[in-house]
């Protein structure tokens, strides 16, 4: 297996921040069917942070790594090998006891699934899903404590006449309200991170501006550090401060999302955009074309070289690592390559 | 009417009028009606696109739906080359659907996991009754079309990407080469680059085979790029309808104005700079709509007359005869204000 090496250090928002979250060389390698199969190498060296009141977006295609990265974090993978580092508060989480896992998930580090329905329990009624997942961190909270805070927090994710909705199954929600309902759970034990995997992406547009805003308000005003997964770039340019694109299980370019935005480095990236409908400019979305690789048949170099349409023959000699590309770093020997000789030259 | 009638009268290849579906169920053991389409009228010439847009449940799907005749209107009626399709029996039905088929949204739940993609292919000209040694010429010339290559074809639908296999979902629609194609979220289960060759795809299909499309979709940026025309749907009815190029760049329904500024913009100038209209409230149940507009519950400008009477979708401006508005309120200066006043936390204020 090969070890993507970062030569630069990723892109923090601003100098000087101590991140909350640092992810740092992260591989996730899910476990093989059979005796000698090499298993599935889905995330190969991610390192990313976050710190407190800032949010970084994560984006890529379907397969791309991201959920499993995230569930790394957590500690959630059960036919999986971790390893690398992932420190929460300068507290080293990968291989600490369960114990310790439970404390931080939930209180440190919350999390919002990809699947909303996985995250209520159908049986149980909204106010006492609420009552539970903060007993799980405060077991001495007394019944009308909890109460009155589950109120307060649906009322802090505005749901509307939150004292009765409390009484409310999951199934009586609109599919908005119950993705409210989850983020209220997921900042029930005040946690410091929170990690929303495609929050939006069942939802309707106007009801993802809603939760859209009101994450943004969360992270404004109770300093929550947010990491947004998504495969929509429209969500990301108007919620998140950075932005990390993923390919087959790596970082390919990570920075500001002014920076990136105004001109990707990635040829995937430039990609990404390029492929995007949008309701502000008439150009033609191209496809990228080809198909993501599978993490199986990984090639032996860059894992983007089947699709770049700036694909060298030395692209496929070794995995290029992160390197400074104007204010982002990018994964892509060709590019840095360019950009350096140009800088040189200039 | 005739054929050679109908080519005189200029009449539309598709023309939905009045169209009402209601579905009756049963909720906590007392029966309902569910208000999915209620008069929705619309037109699509021959080889013109239709985008039909709106949010989950507002009843798109429906109305595709009784557009084929795969369910019952309650009302209203639909003409295909000037018949009244209601008036077919379902022998001449059957053979009418030849020229009017429907694409749907996940590729995978449409299509039989057992069959191989050639039989999924083939299965279309059969029902239709293609000679049996034309097939496999057709089928290759079909997947020529979809540009899928020949090693797809004894593939079965798990061993394609659902770009690949919505692929196969157009193949077997176009099988027998219709005029006219519903196409019901063809795109949204799929990821953005495969979304651009699907749609890619959809452009050049109808360059070369002059469909018409009714291209159903929750995404306004998606169907940019094929509508001629758009109508958009809230909660059962077409609040809004018009050239395309005239609904996205002068929408008049305080909904259609808030659906395009709900629309994300991948970019973060544009996103800082922009004023988002942020609807309060939810969508109320079809079960039991609000009176009058349908959207007086959510809409920042509603007056007690929205209350009482129904808009009727009207030309907004007798020089611009084709964009239609359902609102009371357009053309006066009070449908000029730019949005509800920014109020995040009242989410349901309106109840
Ligand atoms: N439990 C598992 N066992 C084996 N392989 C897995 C498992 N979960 C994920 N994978 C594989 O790991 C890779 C990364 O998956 P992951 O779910 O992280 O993707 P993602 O970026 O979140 O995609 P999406 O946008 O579809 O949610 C994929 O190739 C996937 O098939
Ligand atoms: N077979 C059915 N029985 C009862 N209600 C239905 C049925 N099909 C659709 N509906 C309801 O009709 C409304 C419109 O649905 P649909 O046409 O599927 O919306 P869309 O395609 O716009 O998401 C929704 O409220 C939906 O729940
Ligand atoms: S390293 Fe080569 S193949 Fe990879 S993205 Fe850059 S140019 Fe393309
Ligand atoms: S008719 Fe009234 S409630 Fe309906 S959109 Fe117009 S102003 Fe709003
Ligand atoms: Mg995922
Ligand atoms: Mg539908």
């Amino acid at each position: 297996m090969t070890t993507v090496t970062t030569t630069a250090p990723a892109p923090g928002s601003s100098a000087g921040e101590q991140p909350v979250l640092t992810i740092d060389d992260v591989h996730v390698t899910f476990r093989g069917e059979h005796h000698g199969d090499p298993g599935i190498p889905a995330v190969r060296g991610v390192s990313l942070q976050v710190a407190a009141g800032e949010a970084l977006a994560v984006v890529g295609e379907s397969g791309s790594g991201k959920s499993a990265t995230m569930l790394a974090v957590l500690g959630l993978h059960g036919h999986a090998t971790v390893r690398g580092s992932v420190r929460f508060d300068g507290r080293e989480l990968l291989g600490s006891p369960e114990s310790v896992l439970r404390t931080v998930r939930g209180a440190g580090i919350a999390m919002i699934f990809q699947d909303p329905m996985t995250s209520l329990n159908p049986v149980l009624t909204v106010g006492r899903q609420l009552a539970m997942a903060m007993h799980a961190h405060q077991p001495g909270l007394s019944r009308q404590a909890a109460q009155q805070r589950a109120v307060e927090l649906l009322e802090r994710v505005a749901i509307p006449q939150a004292r009765r909705r409390c009484e409310a199954y999951p199934h009586e929600l609109s599919g908005g309200m119950r993705q409210r309902v989850i983020i209220a759970m997921a900042i029930a034990n005040r946690p410091r991170v929170l990690i929303a995997d495609e929050p939006t992406t069942a939802l309707d547009v106007t009801v993802q501006a809603q939760i859209v805003e009101l994450l943004g308000e969360l992270r404004r005003d109770e300093g929550l550090a947010l990491i947004l997964v998504t495969h929509d770039l429209g969500v990301v340019a108007g919620a998140a401060d950075r932005v990390a694109v993923m390919y087959a299980g790596t970082v390919v370019e990570h920075g500001p999302v002014d920076a990136f935005f105004a001109a990707p480095g990635h040829p995937y990236g430039r990609g990404l955009l390029g492929c995007l409908a949008r309701l502000d400019r008439d150009a033609e979305p191209v496809p990228i074309g080809g198909h993501p690789v599978s993490p199986r048949q990984l090639p032996p170099g860059c894992s983007f070289a089947p699709r770049c349409p700036l694909a060298e023959p030395s692209c496929d000699d070794h995995p290029p690592s992160l390197r400074p590309w104007g204010a982002t770093v990018v994964a892509c020997d060709v590019v840095t390559r360019a950009a350096g000789s140009s800088m040189v030259a200039s | 009417m005739t054929e050679a009638l109908h080519l005189m009268s200029r009449e539309p290849l598709l023309e939905v009028r009045g169209l009402t579906k209601h579905f009756r169920i049963r909720q906590g053991g007392r029966p309902a009606t569910v208000h999915a389409v209620e008069d929705v009228s619309f037109a699509v010439d021959a080889g013109q696109t239709l985008a039909l847009v709106g949010e989950s449940g507002c009843g798109k799907s429906t109305t595709g739906r009784c557009v084929l005749r795969l369910i019952e209107p309650t009302a209203g009626t639909v003409r295909f080359r000037g018949t009244d399709l209601g008036t077919l029996g379902a022998a001449a039905m059957r053979s009418r659907r030849r020229e009017l088929q429907i694409v749907f949204q996940d590729p995978l739940a449409s299509l039989h996991p057992r069959m191989r993609v050639v039989d999924l292919i083939s299965e279309p000209l059969q029902i239709h009754g293609w000679p049996a040694n034309e097939i496999p010429d057709r089928v290759d010339e079909l997947l020529a079309l979809v540009q899928l290559g020949a090693e797809h074809r004894s593939r079965y639908p798990h061993q394609c990407s659902g770009g690949q296999r919505q692929r196969v979902g157009i193949a077997r629609a176009l099988a027998a080469s219709p005029a006219l194609v519903v196409l019901d979220e063809p795109v949204s289960a799929l990821d953005v680059s495969t979304q651009a060759e699907i749609v890619k795809l959809l452009v050049e299909l109808r360059q070369r085979l002059g469909l018409a499309y009714v291209f159903i979709a929750h995404d306004l940026a998606v169907v940019r790029q094929l509508a001629d025309r758009v109508a958009v749907m809230y909660l059962g009815t077409i609040v809004e309808s018009g050239p395309a190029a005239q609904v996205y760049a002068d929408p008049q329904h305080p909904y259609t104005r808030a659906l395009l500024s709900a629309v994300p913009i991948p970019d973060p100038s544009v996103e800082r700079r922009r004023r988002r209209i942020v609807l309060a409230g939810e969508l109320p149940s079809p079960i039991d709509p609000p009176s009058g507009c349908r959207f007086r519950t959510r809409c920042w400008m509603a007056e007690p007359r929205c209350a009482s009477e129904t808009p009727a979708l009207l030309p907004r401006d007798p020089g611009i005869p084709d964009h239609a508005v359902a609102c009371h309120l357009v053309g006066t200066t009070a449908n000029r204000s730019p949005g509800p006043v920014p109020a995040p936390h009242d989410a349901g204020a309106t109840e």
